[in-house]
Order: C-alpha cells, then sequence, then structure tokens
C-alpha cells in the first residue's frame, strides 16, 4: 500500500499542480506564516493559528467589529437578548451555503456548539471552560449525563433559542464567532475522532475561501468562495506558505512572490530599511502579544510582594522596547486588550527604580551575600527562569540580565514548547516563566481570564477579591459597570502581580506594495478582513 | 580471511606491517607531512585558547550591552557584537571551551566502549564475537542523529547527557578498527609465543596486544573528536545542544540566522570556528594515520570516510 | 548465495527489535505526561483525562504499550500525536523532496567526485592529490548548518541567483518540476559537499590499490594506452568500494537532510523528524526511526550481495 502512494506521489510530482488543475487563478496573494497548523477545524481546538484560518474558511452566528469589538451580524441576520440576559435568540440568514453547495440551518449550528461541549473533545478544553459552560446543559452533556445540549434549541430551520445558565457579557463576541460545520458531513464521525479525520484538513465550512490542498509543511492553497453570502471575494486564490526562516521570507518579499505574513516577525533594523525600499511596503501594527514573566507564589522565594515588586522595578521596560524592538511598542501593564473600554488608561505604567527595588528586597531580608548574590538565612537568591526557543528566550536573557543587578543569581532554562507548555506550564512546575499572553486576540475583557481563577491557577497565585471581580465582569451586562469592575481587576492586578507584564512590543509586518490591505490595528485583525484584500495588476 | 564488502570500505584492513613499530620513523613522517603539522600546530592553539579564555576573551561573553547591539567588527569588537550587544569573539573564544569539552569526553566514551568491545570481540572470537558485532550493528543502524535530537528533546539539554549520547552512538567504528587489530595481532607469532608461556586472556590481551593497537586508536580518536564537534554543533544549532546562557558555537549560528542579512558576522564566525576545529583535528588525526602506517593510507581512504 | 541472504535477512529481526525496544524506552520513559502536551491538563478532570489517555493507548502498562506499538508499525495503521494523520502518509507526502535531495546530492557527488578521485590516484602525493585531499579534508569538516547559510547568504542574499528557501514558486498555484530545479540547487550542494569527499577518496584508494594489481600490470605491460588501462580495467573495479560508500553512508545523509531541510524550508523527511522531536510525537519518532533502520539494513544487504556478485575474490560469511 505504501508503495503505490509512493508511485502515486511520484507521477504526481511530475505533474505538479497541488490539486488545482482546473484553477485558472488571477489574483492570488501569497501569506507566509511562521508556524505550521495542526489542523483546520475550529471545533478541535483553538490556538493563534486557527483564531485566523477561522475566519478564511468558516463563518460564526456573529462576529465582532474591528474596530469597535462590538457584535455584528454574521451567519445570523438578527437577534434578541433577553432582560435577564439568559436567553438569546437568533434568527439565521437564508441562502447561506456551505462550501460543497448545502444549505445552512440551525442545526448544523447546534451540532457545532455541542461538539465543543462533548466529552471526547478533550483538546478544545480551554474554549469549553472559557465560553461554552454557561450554555445551559453543556455542563450535563460535556459530564455525560445528558444525550444532548438542553439549551441549545432549534426552534426551526432558520432560528436558534439559547439558553445560558448565567449572564455571559463576552457571548456575542466569544462563542457566537466560532465557525460553523455541515452537520451532514461530520456527525457520522466520532468525536473522538474527528481531530485526526481527514475532514479536519479539507474542512468545510461557509466562508469566504474554500480549501483547496494543503502540502503539510509546505503550503496550504485556498480558493474564492463563489458563493459567498457576502458576494465573492476580491481575491481569487490564497496561498498560505509556511517558511519558518525570517531571512528566506525576507528574501521571498524582495522576489516579489510574497505579499503578507503573520506570526512572522521581522527585525526592527530590517523593518526599517524595509521601509525605504521600494519593494516593500512596511506596516507597524499594535502588538498583539503581552510579555510577561511569572513566578510561582508557593516558592519561598517569591511569596513576599515586596520582592515580586522589586523584580518588576528591576526591568527598564522603555530601554528594552528600544533595545529589542527598536522602540515599536508600548509597555504592557493589563491583560485586557488596549483597544477595549475596558482597558484602564489611567493605570500607570509600571516603574523602574533599581535603587527602589534593592531596597524592598533589603526590607524583605535579603543582602548581598557571597559573590555579590543576595542572601537570606543562609539561603542564596538563586533560581532559574523557563522559556522557550524564540522571542520568550530572548527575553528570559534580558531578565536574568536585569536581576543580576539587584544581585540574583538566575540561571535560563530553555525548552521545547510542548514540552513547556504541558510538563511545566499547566501543573505550575516552574520557579520563573518568560511567556507571552495574547491580548490583541481578546474581544472582551472577560475572554482568557479564567487562568487567574483560584481554581485555575498555574502559578499558585490565589484571590478571593480577583476571583470575585472575574466572576462579576463576566456575568454583567451593563458597560459601564463592566469598566468600573474591570478598572478595580487591573489595579488589584498590578498590584499583586500575579503575572508581571513587561512590553507589549508592535507587530513590524512587511507587505508586497501590490497587495492592498485594509487598515487595521493589528494584523489579526487584516487577516480577519480578508475581504477587503485585493492585488493590483 | 574472507571479508565483507562493510569490512573493505571501512578500510578495516588487517594491518600489514613488517616490523614492530619504530616511533622515530613515525615522528619523522609526521613531521614531513605540512598539512599535518599546520593542523596540529593549529590543534594547540586552538586548545590553549580554549584553556586560556577567561584570560584571552576581552569581555564577558554573558554581559549586555544593549547600546552597542548588533555593531559589525571593529577595533573594539573584532568579531562584531551580537543582538544582546555581546561580544562575539568572546563568546566563540567561551563557547570553544565547551565544544572542545564535549568533543574530547564524548571522544573519551566512544574510544572505551569501542576499544572495550572491539578487544574483546577480535581476541575471543567466535560466539563473544558474534554477540558484540550484533550489538555493534544495531547500533550502527541506528539513525544517530534522530536518536540524539529525540533523546535531547525528550531528557532535556544537559552536556553530560550530549556527552554520553553522542559517545555512546559512536563507538562502533572504533570496535570495529580495534577488532581488526586484535584478530590479526592474535594470530602473530609473539602473541603464540606469549601463549606457549602460558600467558592468559586477560594478561595477554593488556600486555601484548593492546600496546600494538594504540596508534589505531590514537587515529580514531582524533577522527572522532572531529566528529562529536560537528554533531554538536549541528544539534545545538537545532535548539537541542547546549542550554543557554552557555554560548556554544552551534547555537551562536541559530541565534544569528534572524540576522543574516543585516549583521552576517553572528552567524559567520562560531560556524568558521567550528570548522577550523574540526578541520585541525581531521587534518591531525589524517596525518597520524599516514605516519603511522603509510600503506594503510592507500588501502583505507578518506580521513572521516564512513561515520556512525 | 540464497542462504546468506536468508540469513542476513533473519538477523534483521533482532537488530529492528532491538532498534524499536530503544527507542520506545526513551521515548516512554521521558519525564512528562505525553497527554499533557496535548491538552491543558488542568482544564480536565480525571475522568476526562483518563479517557483521553486512552483513547491514544497511554493508559496501559508499558509492555503492553510496547506490542500495541509493534503491532501498528508492523500493520502501518500508526498516527501521529500531534496531528492524528496516519505517519505512513505524511512520509509519502514528504519523500519526493527527500528523495531528490538525496539522489540529487549521490548524483552530484558521484559525478565530480569520482573523477577527482580518478585525478588524484593518477599521481599519488603529487601537487594535484594534495590539493584535493585538502579540499576533501574541508569538505567533511565544514558544518552544513553553516555551509548552507553562508550559500544562501551568498547566492539569494547578494547574488539573487538562486532563491532561498522552498521548493518551487509559491505564487503560482501550479508548477512545472523545471521550475522547482533553482529550489534544489543550494540544499543538493550542501548535502553534496559532505558525500563528495569520501566519495573522491574511496575512489583514489581503490583506484591505487587496483592499479597495483598483477592483471592491471599484465595491460600496462602489453603497451595499452594508460587511459586504456585505466578507464577499462581499473575503473570498473574500483568503483565497487565507491558504490559501497555511498550505501553506507545513506544513514548519515538523512540525518544531514534534518538540518538542510530546517534551513532551506523544504517539506522533508528530515525536517519530518525535527519536528517530530521537537513536539514529541512519539508515533512519528518511532516509525522513522525503524524505516530508516529498515533502510539501512537493506541497503547494506544490498551493497553486500552486489559486491560478492561482482568482485569473485570476495568471500561472504
Amino acid at each position: 500500500m505504501l508503495g503505490a502512494r509512493v508511485v502515486g506521489i511520484f507521477s504526481l510530482l511530475a505533474a505538479v499542480t497541488a490539486g488545482s488543475v482546473a484553477l485558472a487563478a488571477e489574483k492570488v496573494a501569497v501569506v507566509a506564516v511562521g508556524a505550521t497548523f495542526i489542523n483546520l477545524n475550529p471545533l478541535t481546538h483553538l490556538v493563534s493559528t486557527i483564531r485566523v484560518m477561522n475566519n478564511l474558511l468558516f463563518d460564526g452566528l456573529t462576529k465582532f467589529d474591528d474596530d469597535t469589538y462590538q457584535p455584528k451580524p454574521d451567519l445570523a441576520e438578527s437577534w434578541t437578548v433577553s432582560k435577564d440576559g439568559r436567553e438569546y435568540v437568533f434568527k439565521l440568514r437564508r441562502g447561506v451555503v456551505f462550501h460543497d453547495g448545502s444549505p445552512l440551518t440551525a442545526s448544523d449550528v447546534k451540532w457545532s456548539w455541542e461538539v465543543i461541549c462533548h466529552k471526547d473533545n478533550a483538546r478544545i478544553a480551554d474554549a469549553y471552560v472559557d465560553h461554552y459552560v454557561q450554555i445551559k446543559g453543556c455542563r450535563e452533556f460535556h459530564d455525560g449525563r445528558a444525550a444532548g445540549v438542553e439549551g441549545i434549541e432549534v426552534v426551526d430551520d432558520y432560528t436558534l433559542r439559547v439558553r445560558l445558565t448565567e449572564p455571559y457579557a463576552p457571548f456575542l463576541v466569544s462563542t457566537a464567532v466560532t465557525g460553523i460545520l455541515p452537520r451532514a458531513r461530520y456527525a457520522s464521525i466520532p468525536v473522538r475522532a474527528l481531530f485526526q479525520h481527514p475532514l479536519s484538513r479539507a474542512p468545510i465550512g461557509t466562508g469566504p475561501f474554500m480549501y483547496v490542498d494543503w502540502r503539510e509543511g509546505d503550503r496550504l492553497v485556498l480558493k474564492a468562495n463563489p458563493r459567498y453570502f457576502l458576494g465573492k471575494p476580491k481575491l481569487d486564490g490564497l496561498v498560505i506558505r509556511f517558511i519558518e526562516d525570517p531571512a528566506a521570507r525576507l528574501l521571498e518579499f524582495k522576489s516579489g512572490s510574497l505579499h503578507f505574513a503573520f506570526f512572522a516577525p521581522v527585525l526592527p533594523e530590517e523593518f526599517n530599511v524595509a521601509r525605504s525600499d521600494a519593494r516593500l511596503s512596511a506596516k507597524a501594527y499594535a502588538g498583539v502579544w503581552n510579555y510577561f514573566f511569572a513566578v510561582d507564589h508557593a516558592n519561598a522565594l517569591f511569596k513576599d510582594l515586596r520582592v515580586r515588586q522589586a523584580l518588576s522595578l528591576a526591568l527598564d521596560r522603555r530601554r528594552i522596547l528600544a533595545a529589542q524592538w527598536g522602540g515599536y511598542g508600548i509597555i504592557a501593564n493589563s491583560p485586557i486588550n488596549p483597544a477595549l473600554p475596558a482597558y484602564d488608561k489611567k493605570l500607570p505604567a509600571p516603574q523602574y527604580d533599581l535603587s527602589k527595588a534593592k531596597g524592598l528586597l533589603a526590607e524583605a531580608g535579603w543582602r548581598p551575600g557571597g559573590g555579590g548574590i543576595l542572601e537570606k538565612d543562609s539561603k542564596r537568591f538563586e533560581f532559574s527562569i523557563l522559556s522557550f526557543a524564540g522571542p520568550s528566550r530572548t527575553m528570559a536573557i534580558v531578565y536574568q540580565d536585569s536581576w543580576k543587578k539587584l544581585g540574583m543569581d538566575v540561571k535560563v532554562e530553555t525548552i521545547d514548547f510542548p514540552t513547556l507548555w504541558g510538563v511545566r506550564f499547566h501543573p505550575g512546575k516552574f520557579e520563573a516563566l518568560s511567556f507571552l499572553w495574547p491580548s490583541g486576540f481578546y474581544p472582551d475583557p472577560a475572554v482568557g481570564l479564567y487562568p487567574f481563577l483560584c481554581a485555575n491557577s498555574r502559578s499558585g497565585y490565589c484571590s478571593h477579591e480577583m476571583d470575585r471581580l472575574i466572576i462579576a465582569g463576566r456575568s454583567t451586562l451593563n458597560p459601564q459597570e463592566r469598566v468600573r469592575i474591570y478598572g478595580r481587576f487591573q489595579e488589584l492586578f498590578a498590584h499583586e502581580m500575579p503575572f508581571s507584564w513587561v512590553v507589549s512590543p508592535g507587530d513590524l509586518r512587511l507587505a508586497s506594495p501590490k497587495l492592498i490591505l485594509p487598515e487595521r490595528q493589528n494584523d489579526f485583525l487584516v487577516m480577519k478582513a480578508i475581504l477587503g484584500w485585493d492585488l493590483k495588476e | 580471511m574472507a571479508r565483507s564488502a562493510l569490512d573493505v570500505a571501512e578500510g578495516v584492513h588487517p594491518t600489514v606491517r613488517g616490523s614492530p613499530s619504530s616511533r622515530q620513523g613515525e615522528f619523522r613522517r609526521f613531521l614531513s607531512n605540512r598539512r599535518a603539522v599546520v593542523g596540529a600546530l593549529l590543534l594547540v592553539a586552538l586548545g590553549l585558547s580554549a584553556v586560556l579564555a577567561p584570560v584571552l576573551a576581552p569581555y564577558d561573553p554573558a554581559e549586555q550591552h544593549t547600546a552597542a547591539a548588533v555593531q559589525p567588527p571593529s577595533a573594539a569588537h573584532p568579531m562584531g557584537t551580537d543582538n544582546f550587544g555581546r561580544d562575539v569573539l568572546s563568546r566563540a573564544l567561551w563557547g570553544g571551551r565547551v565544544s572542545q569539552l564535549i568533543g574530547l569526553l564524548s571522544m573519551a566514551v566512544s574510544v572505551a566502549v569501542g576499544v572495550t568491545v572491539g578487544g574483546l570481540a577480535g581476541f575471543y572470537g567466535r560466539g563473544v564475537d558474534g554477540i558484540l558485532m550484533r550489538v555493534t550493528e544495531t547500533v550502527v543502524t541506528f539513525p544517530t542523529f534522530f536518536l540524539l535530537i529525540t533523546l535531547v528533546a525528550v531528557f532535556g539539554a544537559r552536556v553530560w547527557l550530549l556527552i554520553l549520547a553522542i559517545g555512546l552512538t559512536s563507538w562502533p567504528i572504533t570496535a570495529r578498527v580495534v577488532r581488526a587489530e586484535f584478530l590479526t595481532l592474535r594470530e602473530r607469532e609473539f602473541v603464540h609465543a606469549a601463549r606457549a608461556l602460558g600467558a592468559g586472556g586477560l594478561r595477554l590481551m593488556a600486555r601484548h596486544i593492546l600496546p600494538n593497537v594504540v596508534p589505531v586508536v590514537i587515529v580514531a580518536a582524533t577522527l572522532r573528536v572531529a566528529y562529536v564537534i560537528l554533531v554538536e554543533a549541528g544539534l545545538s544549532y537545532l535548539g537541542v545542544g547546549v542550554p543557554p546562557p552557555t554560548a556554544s558555537w552551534g547555537s551562536m549560528v541559530a541565534d544569528g540566522r534572524d540576522y543574516l542579512f543585516r549583521a552576517w558576522w553572528i552567524s559567520l564566525f562560531p560556524g568558521l570556528f567550528v570548522f577550523l576545529t574540526v578541520m585541525t583535528y581531521n587534518l591531525v588525526g589524517d596525518g597520524l594515520r599516514d605516519a603511522f602506517d603509510p600503506q594503510q593510507v592507500a588501502a583505507r581512504g578518506s580521513a572521516t570516510g564512513v561515520e556512525c | 548465495m540464497q542462504r546468506y541472504v536468508i540469513r542476513r535477512v533473519a538477523q534483521f529481526v533482532p537488530v529492528l527489535f532491538g532498534i524499536a525496544f530503544v527507542t520506545f524506552l526513551i521515548v516512554r520513559l521521558a519525564p512528562g505526561d505525553p497527554v499533557a502536551m496535548l491538552v491543558d491538563t488542568t482544564l480536565l478532570n480525571h475522568e476526562e483525562l483518563a479517557r483521553f489517555r486512552g483513547q491514544l493507548g497511554l493508559d496501559a502498562p508499558l509492555p503492553i504499550q510496547f506490542l500495541t506499538i509493534v503491532k501498528q508499525l508492523a500493520s502501518g495503521e500508526i498516527h501521529s500525536f500531534r496531528t492524528g494523520q496516519p505517519v505512513l502518509a505524511m512520509l509519502a507526502d514528504r519523500l519526493p523532496v527527500t528523495g531528490v535531495l538525496l539522489g540529487g546530492a549521490i548524483a552530484l557527488s558521484l559525478l565530480l567526485g569520482v573523477p577527482m578521485g580518478v585525478l588524484s590516484a593518477r599521481r599519488p602525493y603529487g601537487r594535484l592529490d594534495n590539493w584535493l585531499t585538502l579540499g576533501a579534508l574541508a569538505g567533511v569538516s565544514v558544518p552544513g548548518f553553516w555551509f548552507a547559510l553562508v550559500l544562501m547568504w551568498v547566492f539569494a542574499g547578494l547574488l539573487h541567483l538562486l532563491p532561498a528557501s522552498g521548493t518551487g514558486p509559491a505564487t503560482r498555484l501550479s508548477y512545472s518540476v523545471l521550475d522547482m530545479v533553482p529550489y534544489f540547487v543550494l540544499p543538493v550542494v550542501v548535502l553534496a559537499s559532505g558525500l563528495l569527499p569520501p566519495v573522491m577518496r574511496y575512489t583514489r584508494s581503490s583506484m591505487l590499490d587496483v592499479l597495483a594489481q598483477d592483471y592491471v600490470r599484465t595491460a600496462r605491460s602489453k603497451g595499452l594506452a594508460e587511459s586504456v588501462v585505466i578507464y577499462r580495467h581499473a575503473l570498473r573495479n574500483a568503483l565497487l568500494p565507491v558504490i559501497t560508500v555511498v550505501g553506507l553512508l545513506l544513514p548519515v545523509l538523512v540525518g544531514a537532510t534534518a538540518v538542510i531541510e530546517s534551513v532551506f524550508a523544504m517539506p522533508g523527511i528530515g525536517r519530518l523528524v525535527v519536528e517530530a522531536a521537537l513536539n514529541h510525537d512519539y508515533p512519528t519518532i518511532m516509525t522513522l526511526t525503524f524505516l530508516t533502520a529498515v533502510v539501512v539494513l537493506v541497503s547494506n544487504l544490498l551493497v553486500d550481495v552486489a559486491y560478492a556478485v561482482l568482485d569473485p575474490r570476495i568471500q561472504l560469511e
């Protein structure tokens, strides 16, 4: 069998068309991405790459506005919300078809959402816990105590009623935006086998682009959906190339064979040179990622708040931005997306004060000992900071250097991302950690805050006040009230420092001058606005 | 004696040596080989630079001067600075310590195992030989690079793990070479004589055969170091080698890759160091082999012919 | 002959078993829970985790797990932890790229290495020979990943003669094999740089061997022209060890492709190995290790047999 496959592949090689023989494409944009995708099914897992692809291949009931982050109709043309915020009734658009031509109905939505609540769908647990568990009956279905999710009711083919156990403010911009897949094609696949099923790699959705071919590690080919309900995209096709090497990407840009790149960092020096290069278009976007460091609050070294404050005071964030990112970006001070109203603009930026830091450490009982390393009760201040290859490691080395000035002996430990994520971060097996927080992806302040709940804490930090604020923030619907709650939340966060925010560097992106891109705050939103993309002749 | 293609290709030739080796003759032959002499001098220089790194390095290899980041080679920084403002020359010198240390220690492991396995197999023959050769074949068949990547990715990057792992996967060639020597020497007259006088197994092996095997082992050992340094650099480049902040040549090249077109010196110099160091060990190993047995050269072939 | 082949094939089994066993031990004894790499374990309760672990076959005792993996390897029904795809399908997808790389490197090394070896053998220790030897030593000393970057910088960055990455022009949805050629030039050159020196040296040494043989002296004394002597009589026999070397260096080359494919962003098997290792994708690691071992064993056997068939002096033990 393998032999036949090999022969088959070799003959295909002789006529490499990537399955697009019939495609007489003209406007094909080529986009490079610096990381590979696992699969393309948003119902099976939720990572940043999926968030981007979600918008290309699928639609949800709603989507959020790129500037105001308010919910807008997508597959649902209208909806009503009950006064207590626990019941939504969606009216679906008529005439929407999936990529295979079958019509979209409310039962497709019910089925898709139930997949996320399904007990065998282990890899989407974070989405389930964050914004599906509020749906009435989802938890019971997840625990295997019910045959379906009671709270999702198909009233008729184009009407869906959803009941929640409690009001959930981000519902319309987080839960309801998940891509919808056709029940008819996917329901026969057991949920446990969905992740590795070929249909998860060649998915069927309703989105503006359709799957054509995916050569693993090489490129993903999409073509425009002529039957898209908002009209056929201006581009005829989209090729996503997996190029990890920044040097290679730069060459491709210069030779005109690349139009855009996301998850593809560009060095500030390169960026500055590119600005004056006629072959390139250079765009500086607001950063999506907050860099932070976290410490194990259960560790005797870091228990004392003064120590944590000292660690933060020792970082000259302005200089770090200038040195590592050419000055592009802002100093980070909150987990909340800075584009949201709930983001506290008045919150002061973390300070840089080396002498104050040393003073705090002295107050906490740490005195310089042998070799200039701080000591307390004959215990040296030494620890290791965990990182993974890439900017996480770069920052860890920067932190290490800054903390050396305080008299701390810090070692940088770099491991691969899966090990860091699974083996060290989640069980909280680290002393210090250099990591990233995707604040720019979150359309609502409540989204993504579940790790700060006592129940989910990774770093041993637990505050009932913070729990109270997080829960209040997500179940209150009044916008002004929410701003107040999150203001208090951010204040508490800045004071207690479960994570210490460092910087949010700008995302420097290169593009081809031939590509017409809609103006957006960050490159995630630019990819989301794919309908506005066009190529000059 | 029947040989398989494998043996022939690896140049595992029974040594055809006329008289017991003449040290003086070997020494003279080595010195007349210009390549080898240059190699030896460079080797000493590189070794000294590694030992004296703390003295020779103008800067602390971990010290960051962010104001002076990504500077081209200059008087202050002969090899430029990297993206953290660290002096490339200092890091390269210190990196040399790590790489050469791993190279030598790993070689020691490899030679120790190789000589033991090869010696036992060659001396006792028959059953022992059969089993040991099966073991050797298993190790050779192992896709070592995959194994190393997996080992380090799975258990974490530790210097001693690297030393052991590389050492324990690179001994087969030494074993084969030593075995061949033992097989021939076993049949030689002085061994027969010693046996007749009642010398037993291990004693025979240690006192009479082993000393004659030394030249072959020295050559193999030198070439092993070259191989280990290359492998370690490759692993560090892929990110599964020596962990930071320790400077390692391979990881320095990887660090500089993002800056390849803007700041070529960050990647160029560490790679150059690897190249030169490996080259010197190969030159010396090649020269030693020429010196110990010129006839062997005709039969054997390239310095680092078949690596495992 | 037949008995020899059968005996060797029979010896495959313990070797492969040993390799599978050692690889299995390494990946399974790794610290940490493989499930933790795939899901957020703090979000799932015990039951769910246990169920998920069961789905992946990780709850059985280690010996059972080993037998399962062996069964999966034998049947070919083995799936990647990371993407869930059948590993063999992933391999088949990537085989062409690595195949072309290896094929190109071998062809280039033979094409250039054999003539260079012959030339050095004509005047051993002469000037040309010395320079070629130096070049050979340099070739095996240069770190592949560094050499790749240097070439990339020069030919793609400075001179803009060749592309820096990928396997074909991506802006076009379809392209011909001819379009792919420039993308393979640099990677093949880098790969060949490690293979050419041994090929050259073995050609040289076996030519010297053969040239000293009686039948060559006889041919010379018969008054045949030098070139005839070399090409008709010597070269044919000298080529045998060279083929052997290529066969034996195959596993090393495969390791080298891992680095080369990573640097040039080519979707080949070598890169898959690196990705699988870094992602702790145990099924993929095991399959690749196992298959590579099979390839090595088979190619060793083929080389030995070919050698014995072609050279009557060789007796197979």
